[in-house]
């Protein structure tokens, strides 16, 4: 990898037909995002958060607008193993351990074995499963599971990391480590990141940017600055500055996604 | 749980083969107490031994050199399991035919479900016309049994998409040949084996029948001649054996599928 990779969003739009009706997932949708900052994406259901980032991983193609990932489109920073995806489920292989579910996008690129053998075992220690490296994904609890699915989009080292709700699956407790986790992991990469989640919470204690996206048709509306200092740990999750900080982004999201009107009429 | 996680596939499938026979006891009870009625309880009612026979009459004619039983397993075993082996590789290739060009599946499949309301024991007579009256035609019978078994299974297993794995294996630019050995082929393994037992039980059954058109070996042949001449303890000693020989093909796949698809527990 030779450096932070930015991506450029054009006036992009994907539309699609589910049953007679045509969906709008995305309409017109631009940004700009540097090199190495990490991003989180929020919104409420249907707002084509998992659209946008199939679309940069060119799973889906545009509509209309344009994308580019360091000067290169979709497909291309695809061959060129720029992108890597991590989703809500861990989508590992059942037959396959640990350490070779983490080798499956290597070998798919014809690594040779010792070269995979190298970078599956630094990926395993990095997450901390180096002791499970031979056990099958049922031996795994869910949140061991999405730490070999998380090795497994490292492993090759892309510029660019799309997680999609990488831990919604799984309990507050482990959600929290593995947030902490990775932060440390992205900080020794110069990965771009772009992480869909429905916390503010979690959006506020990750990101450097947050995007706001409106459903129906999917567009962005807002575009906050997270300011909090780094390295973040997760004493910050207690501090008075963080709390502020998810209260602003409580407060956008509102004023873009309002509440029903009688929400919060027990306390006024 | 450090225990748990060093098992390796070997030992665990070991230790899968050793929970059903602590079942078998109480099934196993059950089955000597009916041998003990029909080598008892029959003779003592008074039922001639042309129309049931004592178990021990049975063991004593299965084991009479002068019958050649083994022989004669012999011949059902090796119609029915080559019947059963082009069977199968058929039902799976066509399967593997149909999930990369959907077209030809399109055009066979419809014809694949009509031709199962064919009869294939009618078909028997004529298979022997065609193929003559050696172990050929009814090693066609068992493939022909065989075969929609597995094609359907095999079919279902390649074909299940799971939407979020080919994203995955799409986002690393995998071809089609990537596709089908590191995805489908794993993933198709417990529906070929369900596939592959139901095939291998008809595949010995299809061989008896076909036997019993004008055969001149065989289990099926050793049952129409013994009820012909009312030796009923021989066609009792060859229902056994053909039940016997369902059962060790059914146990060997058993065995080959624990071994094989480790990562699933079959129901």
């Amino acid at each position: 990898m030779s450096g932070p990779v930015a991506i450029t969003i054009d006036g992009l739009t994907v539309r699609y037909r589910a049953g007679a009706a045509p969906v709008v997932a995305l309409q017109d949708l631009s940004c700009q995002i540097a090199g190495g900052t990490f991003i989180a994406l929020v919104g409420p259901s249907g707002c084509g958060k998992s659209t946008l980032l199939r679309a940069l991983g060119g799973l889906v193609a545009p509509t209309a607008g344009r994308i580019a990932i360091g000067g290169a489109n979709p497909d291309d920073a695809r061959a060129a193993r720029l992108v890597s995806f991590v989703f809500q489920q861990p989508v590992l292989l059942p037959w396959c351990t640990a350490r070779q579910n983490i080798e499956l996008p290597l070998r798919l690129f014809g690594w040779s074995a010792p070269r995979r053998h190298a970078a599956a075992a630094q990926f395993l220690d990095l997450v901390g499963l180096a002791r499970f490296a031979d056990s099958y994904p049922s031996q795994l609890s869910g949140g061991m599971q999405q730490r070999v699915a998380l090795a497994r989009a490292l492993v090759f080292e892309p510029a660019v990391l799309l997680l999609d709700e990488p831990f919604g699956a799984l309990d507050e407790i482990t959600r929290e480590r593995l947030n902490v986790e990775l932060l440390r992991i992205w900080s020794a990469t110069q990965a771009t990141v772009l992480f869909v989640t429905h916390s503010l919470a979690e959006a506020a204690f990750l990101a450097d940017r947050v995007l706001f996206l409106a459903r129906e048709p999917g567009r962005l509306v807002a575009d906050v600055p997270i300011t909090l200092p780094r390295p973040r740990t997760a004493a910050l999750l207690e501090h008075d500055d963080f709390l502020h900080t998810v209260a602003g982004l409580r407060r956008q999201l509102n004023r873009h996604d309002p509440p029903p009107p009688q929400a919060g009429g027990r306390h006024g | 749980m450090d225990n748990a996680l060093s098992r390796t596939p070997l030992t665990q499938w070991l230790r899968g083969l050793g929970e059903p026979l602590q079942s078998f006891g109480a099934a196993a009870l059950v089955f000597l107490l009916c041998l003990a009625m029909l080598q008892w309880g029959v003779p003592a009612l008074g039922i001639p031994a042309y129309i049931l026979p004592t178990p021990s009459q049975v063991l004593s004619r299965a084991l009479d050199p002068e019958r050649r039983l083994a022989y004669h397993v012999g011949i059902t075993a090796l119609e029915g399991i080559s019947g059963f082996v082009v069977g199968s590789l058929g039902g799976f290739l066509l399967a593997v035919l149909f999930v990369h060009a959907r077209p030809l599946e399109a055009a066979l499949y419809p014809w694949a479900v009509v031709s199962q309301t064919v009869p294939i024991v009618a078909l028997a007579p004529l298979l022997v016309l065609w193929f003559g009256n050696g172990l050929l035609p009814r090693a066609a019978i068992a493939a022909l049994f065989t075969f929609f078994p597995v094609l359907v299974n095999s079919t279902r297993g390649l074909r299940l998409d799971d939407q979020a794995t080919l994203d995955l294996l799409h986002s690393y630019g995998a071809n089609r040949r990537q596709l089908f050995w590191t995805l489908r082929v794993p993933q198709c393994l417990p529906f070929l084996f369900t596939g592959l037992k139901i095939g291998a039980t008809l595949a010995i059954i299809g061989a008896i029948v076909g036997e019993f058109a004008g055969a001149a070996a065989g289990l099926g042949y050793l049952i129409t001649v013994s009820t012909y001449y009312l030796e009923t303890d021989l066609t009792f000693a060859a229902v056994s054996a053909a039940s016997l020989l369902g059962i060790g093909l059914y146990v060997i796949l058993l065995a080959l599928e624990r071994w094989l698809v480790f990562w699933q527990r079959p129901s």
